[in-house]
């Protein structure tokens, strides 16, 4: 290699940018050549000099909070868009339902307010109970408000569905256990017995074959059985629980302890 | 009864593990970002606004972000995206400064010249040019010169990652950085001689 061909590929040397063969031939003229040397050596000096002097001074910590906060809002807003776009289907089979109770039962016009003034609590309050899992204390919710969407929520199922023996939780037991807060839950499902446990503490190794998901406050418990997922959380002091059938997502049931 | 999802739990779930995953890999560039943000708009308030819609978009397309590559090249060819569409003006001033004119290795062999009138004239441009000589000389160059030059001599990017970033051809970054030298090397040495510490000298 001369010099000529050695000082094409002077930057891409210094940027690394060359094969390892070319590299080794221009090290190689380097350590022959005093004149090339020299120029490599200031250009390197050069390109060191421009990267330190040339580096702006920035501080981002602002703006990484401001960032993080815009992000999850935009998380939340999705979520709560989400939820009730999850409704969906079962607003249309509601209004289905009464379409044909309607279409049927024509002296019955007063069951459809009757069905939406009962089932709206219980969304909204579905609504809070689900946030209260992550925010605790900024879901403007109290226990009579979660009672009386409870209360909504078996007017609503009373009314339109047979009462099944399948269908009736036995709940709760909120075992005291010293710190630490428990619930063990007994449902009847398809005739066999499924049995949970909410526990508050993190360290409490869970029932076997049960899944614990550790939350910024607290724990919460899901588990699958039989096409039923269960999941557990404590919502202001009160634990709730909802059965949902895996495959097509409705509720088989959805109660609290307190 | 009511139909509810019960993903509707678990998605608040997914989030916070997805916001803790990119706060990990991602926000940690924030600063190198908003360098070359600033760079770019030469305006504080608007390097701001550019980093945030930045970051913002990767947390959007996080999912398409491709686990174990580079995040810090995926971040910056998000942001020169937004730039170019949203930032910057739509008339560009043409460089007023020509390379054309400029040898190679100009500024080593200015310093050659002036060897008869200081001891080590290197010596004393590395030492007396200041910081802001430094800045200025790249903020003075023309916009498509100097992204490449802080993508690869301040951020430490590849060619060809600069390439992929600033989305032109692997020869076009080349020529552009071969050029920015020139530009470059010319301004420092204009800045040597205004400061009075080195003259020119006879070739």
């Amino acid at each position: 290699m001369n010099c000529r061909e050695a000082l094409q590929h002077l930057y891409e040397y210094l940027d690394h940018e060359l094969s390892d063969d070319v590299a080794k031939k221009i090290k190689n003229h380097l350590s022959t050549c005093e004149h090339c040397f020299e120029t490599f050596e200031f250009e390197q000096h050069l390109q060191e000099m421009v990267s330190s002097k040339g580096k702006l001074e920035v501080h981002s910590d602002e703006l990484k909070v401001k960032v993080m906060d815009r992000i999850r809002e935009l998380d939340q807003e999705a979520n709560s868009a989400g939820f009730f776009s999850r409704y969906r289907p079962y607003l249309a089979a509601a209004a289905a339902i009464i379409f044909i109770a309607v279409g049927l039962f024509n002296y019955l016009p007063d069951q459809s307010s009757k069905v939406h003034a009962a089932v709206s609590p219980f969304l909204n309050g579905h609504k809070h109970c689900v946030e209260c899992l992550h925010s605790g204390e900024s879901a403007p919710m109290t226990v009579q408000e979660i009672d009386s969407c409870l209360t909504s929520m078996a007017s609503v199922r009373d009314t339109f569905l047979k009462p099944s023996e399948d269908r009736s939780p036995k709940l709760g037991i909120v075992e005291d256990c010293g710190d630490m807060k428990a619930a063990h839950l007994v449902f009847q499902y398809s005739g066999s017995e499924v049995s949970v446990y909410v526990v508050q503490d993190s360290c409490f190794s869970p029932p076997e074959g049960m899944q614990m998901k550790s939350m910024e406050n607290h724990t919460y418990f899901y588990d699958s059985l039989d096409g039923l997922n269960v999941v557990l959380w404590e919502c202001r002091g009160m634990w709730c629980v909802a059965v949902s059938q895996l495959e097509s997502g409705s509720i088989m049931e959805f109660a609290s302890v307190y | 009864m009511a139909i509810v999802r019960i993903d509707t739990v678990l998605a608040k779930d997914k989030d916070i593990l997805k916001q803790r995953e990119f706060e990990e890999i991602a926000l940690q560039h924030t600063d190198a970002l908003l360098r070359t943000a600033l760079r770019m708009t030469k305006n504080e308030g608007d390097a701001q606004d550019l980093v945030q819609e930045t970051m913002l978009k990767a947390y959007r397309f996080f999912d398409r972000f491709e686990r174990g590559s580079n995040i810090k090249a995926w971040l910056f060819k998000i942001m020169t995206n937004i730039f170019i569409n949203n930032y910057r003006q739509k008339s560009r001033k043409p460089t007023g400064v020509s390379y054309e004119d400029v040898d190679d290795n100009f500024l080593y062999h200015q310093l050659e010249g002036a060897k008869g009138q200081v001891a080590d004239p290197e010596e004393l441009l590395f030492s007396k040019l200041m910081d802001a000589d430094v800045k200025k000389a790249i903020d003075e160059l023309p916009e498509d010169f100097r992204v490449v030059v802080v993508l690869a001599f301040l951020e430490g990017f590849s060619y060809e990652e600069i390439a992929e970033i600033a989305d032109i051809q692997l020869g076009t970054v080349k020529s552009r950085l071969h050029r920015a030298r020139k530009l470059l090397q010319k301004s420092l040495w204009n800045y040597a001689v205004h400061r009075g510490f080195l003259a020119e000298g006879s070739k």
